[in-house]
């Protein structure tokens, strides 16, 4: 694709254009190419270093708005998964980081902190066995 | 006897082993043979009647990509 539009080649059934890889990454193209395998046939090509060429050619007739359309429908479903890929890495770092914050919170004891306590406190709660201490007589006892 | 079809299929975009696959698929409706092209897989094909030596070439190109993009995602068939 180049000067903002996508630059198509028609013929017979079908429709030709380059996608230009510094733009949409391989797996965007393969996943576009994927939804569009039970509609067309699907060929994919290098053209040049990060140029892809995709040739899509209908099943049937297909006129040249259609082919048109065809095309137009592919270059919307790269940036569908641009976005969609886009979105899974921010989301991927965002889970990354709250994982994070869980395991490793800065802000109370760590869990391990709060049972060791939790132990303390019942030990020092039942002294089973009950030893005198001067300090805890009460006055003129 | 129908004349043979030659298909090429880029190595960055297509993976060996799903054109290979693709080529046994289809393998009942014609001799499919790949080779070694240096930067691309070739399939040359003789389809069993000349009827089918376009359907072929496209069904084989479609499920070679399929193969191929279930390759790059680790979900072979």
């Amino acid at each position: 694709m180049t000067e903002n539009q996508l630059t198509t080649e028609l013929a017979e059934r079908r429709v030709r254009f380059q996608v230009d890889e510094s733009v949409y990454d391989l797996d965007v193209i393969m996943g576009s190419a994927y939804l569009f395998l039970d509609r067309c046939y699907v060929f994919l090509d290098r053209v040049g270093d990060r140029r892809v060429q995709v040739v899509l050619r209908t099943r049937g007739a297909a006129s040249e708005e259609e082919l048109g359309a065809l095309a137009g429908q592919f270059a919307n479903e790269l940036l569908n998964q641009a976005l969609r890929k886009q979105i899974g890495e921010a989301n991927g770092r965002l889970r990354e980081y709250i994982m994070a914050r869980a395991l490793f919170s800065a802000d109370g004891p760590s869990t391990i902190d709060r049972l060791l306590a939790e132990l303390d406190a019942e030990e020092m709660a039942s002294d089973d066995l009950d030893i005198p201490v001067p300090w805890e007589k009460p006055p003129g006892a | 006897m129908p004349e043979p079809l030659t298909l090429r299929f880029h190595k960055s975009l297509y993976d060996g082993e799903a054109v290979r696959k693709a080529a046994v698929r289809f393998g009942a409706l014609g001799t499919v043979q790949v080779a070694d092209g240096g930067g691309d897989w070739l399939v040359t094909a003789v389809p069993l009647r000349e009827s089918i030596r376009e359907r072929l070439g496209d069904e084989l190109g479609n499920h070679a990509l399929f193969e191929s993009i279930l390759a790059r995602k680790g979900m072979s068939t």
